[in-house]
């Protein structure tokens, strides 16, 4: 594995993670402000027989990560298969020395 | 008690009590079906391992045993970690608690939508290539690796170690109660059957067997639940008359914050963020992704398992509505799920759905089977000790190790002692605390030093025992502990890798290449 691989795995899963942790921050600050804004009338409002807060505040979120989670894991897909070579098979294990 | 006992990621404080999950409580008609299911059930187990033994032949023993040769795609890792991180729990205390306090659990279990996105995003593809890179077969391996230092790899395996043998017992104790429900076994038939099978198939085949059962146990998983909510609705008559009977019961089944004060913003938060993090500091679920080599899998394995968490989870909670409406009358809420069952599905169908808990359950003992051994033989025999080993040599200890860890579990799941459960409670976040940090800062921060790592890992799991002793699960602010000791657990790794020198230039070259070392 060279040098410049690993330097190409380090900054783009750095960059993934970056995605992820706003992903997460975005869906916290959906979820529970919407399901707590909404989930406060009073008597709850049902839509086909769930509340409203639930549909808007955390069935919604949840489709709507799926999707853009399906979008982000195709592109990662495509770009693998531009730029990533395949798995890269090196001596492993007991090969190396023991810290 | 403290209010986590409800709380743990499993739940597997409610299966720790034996006395909450009496097969007497429910009159179950148990059919031809249902015990047809479950010999089927364990025979195609015992077959996929068989298979799976068969096609390690002739590899590297340790490496295909704990790694599976690094060769697993992408439907069979994203399957296997999601059976891994749903356990009994997730089938018996989750809905248990939906019963009980109607629709604001589904904020509760919200944190779920994201946890592909952190757990595979995050760590996945970094940790499936340092796996590559350097050879690690374990978390421990990696960070100690990361850091040249045997104490590290030492006590993040010992601390793995005792922290999942606590996990195993209350998975075998659960998987007993629902042998005892399903089957009407008496509880030790069913301890000894699920010790057996599950210590047989995970010492015969390694890795590949358990990521392989756990892919088919999944599958099980996931089909029980949806015939069980399609059942369960047709039943209903839909939601409607559904809400209608929580609200005449309290309207605070309806919304947020729930009857008693059940999910207050403070906890809703909290959960918030132990759900998408915790499974980061899972060695279970992240030593996963070392078995993966080529980083394409962990992508398509998100996409598969973002899918199987959007159905899964959901589906789980709003079955333990439905119970409210279908099944009233149970003598605790630990019964919700099965007393759901057996009030809305067809009786020749409801093997294949009691099927579905005790499958989580093999899936999770598998798992933690697997990384308990590897904690002996390859972290502390091997590496730590420095003993050679052999292809024969590894066989007969990993085998060995296995046994007896499994051995040693059931010995006490006849007798779990009192504190068992605080254990068990004390580990799902407590484990999290103590190796989400130093892992982040060793595979993303090339300034992290040993001295760093040493600081996160104890900072992170002794703020979180001292909250847990002082205030239980609601801490300063009405946040988890977890909250705080995470935080505390990166800061101090922050700190102190900045006020000490850092690692030699070679090694931060061999991580992060060139330009960032």
């Amino acid at each position: 594995m060279t040098c410049a691989e690993r330097l190409r795995n380090y900054r783009q899963t750095r960059r993934d993670a970056r995605v992820a942790v706003a992903g997460w921050l975005a869906a916290m600050a959906w979820v529970l402000g919407v399901s707590w804004w909404l989930g406060m009338e009073r008597p709850t409002v049902l839509w086909w027989g769930v509340p409203k807060w639930f549909v808007l505040g955390v069935g919604l979120p949840w489709i709507l990560t799926f999707a853009l989670n399906s979008w982000f894991s195709w592109a990662l897909i495509a770009q693998a298969a531009d730029a990533t070579p395949g798995p890269v098979h090196t001596e492993r294990g007991d090969s190396r020395s023991d810290a | 008690m403290p209010r986590r006992g409800r709380f743990t990621q499993s739940g597997e404080i409610r299966e720790a009590m034996p006395d909450t999950f009496s097969a007497d409580a429910l009159l179950i008609e148990r059919s031809v079906s249902v015990v047809l299911s479950f010999v089927l059930y364990i025979a195609i187990t015992f077959l996929l391992a068989w298979l799976a033994q068969r096609k390690a032949r002739g590899q590297r023993f340790l490496e295909e045993f704990f790694v599976a040769g690094r060769g697993i795609g992408a439907w069979v890792l994203a399957l296997t970690w999601v059976a891994t991180m749903a356990s009994g729990g997730t089938f018996i205390g989750a809905p248990a608690l939906a019963w009980q306090y109607g629709w604001s659990t589904h904020i509760w279990i919200a944190g779920f939508m994201v946890i592909t996105l952190t757990g595979m995003g995050i760590l996945g593809k970094r940790i499936a290539f340092l796996g590559e890179a350097t050879g690690a077969m374990t978390m421990p391996d990696l960070i100690r690796d990361r850091f040249e230092s045997r104490g590290l790899g030492a006590i993040l395996a010992v601390i793995t170690l005792l922290l999942y043998v606590a996990y195993l017992v209350a998975q075998y104790i659960a998987g007993a109660r629902v042998m005892e429900v399903a089957l009407g076994m008496p509880y030790w038939a069913g301890l000894l059957l699920v010790s057996a099978t599950v210590t047989i198939y995970t010492a015969w085949g390694g890795f590949r067997a358990v990521a392989w059962t756990d892919a088919f146990q999944a599958i099980v998983m996931l089909l029980g639940i949806l015939l069980a909510l399609g059942c369960a609705l047709h039943k209903a008559g839909g939601f409607a008359p559904v809400s209608a009977y929580l609200a005449q019961q309290s309207p605070e089944l309806l919304a947020p914050p729930g009857p008693d004060n059940f999910l207050p913003f403070s906890q809703a938060l909290s959960f918030f963020v132990i759900w998408p993090l915790a499974v980061l500091g899972q060695p279970a679920l992240m030593s996963r992704f070392l078995a993966s080599g080529d980083q394409r899998v962990i992508s398509r394995a998100t996409l598969i398992n973002s899918a199987y968490v959007l159905l899964l989870y959901p589906s789980i909670m709003t079955l333990g509505i439905l119970g409210r409406y279908l099944a009233p009358n149970i003598a605790t809420p630990d019964q919700a799920m099965p007393a759901t069952i057996i009030a809305a599905v067809p009786t020749w169908l409801a093997g294949l759905v009691l099927a579905a808990p005790f499958a989580a359950i093999m899936s999770t003992i598998s798992s933690f089977l697997l990384v308990t051994g590897s904690a002996i033989v390859r972290d502390l025999y091997h590496r730590n000790l420095g003993h050679a080993l052999t292809d024969r040599k590894a066989q007969m200890l990993s085998q060995g190790t296995t046994f007896l860890i499994g051995a040693v579990a059931l010995a006490i799941a006849f007798r779990p002692p009192e504190y068992l459960q605080y254990i068990v409670i004390f580990s799902s976040t407590g484990l999290a605390s103590t190796f989400i940090a130093p892992t982040i800062l060793a595979v993303f921060w090339p300034r992290a030093t040993r001295a760093g790592a040493y600081a996160a890992l104890f900072g992170g799991f002794g703020c979180f025992l001292l909250q847990y002793v002082l205030s239980g699960t609601r801490s300063w602010l009405g946040l988890d502990p977890f909250v705080w000791s995470l935080s505390l657990s990166f800061l101090l790794g922050i700190l102190v890798s900045l006020s000490t020198a850092p690692q030699r230039k070679e090694l931060r070259v061999a991580w992060f290449g060139e330009g960032e070392a």
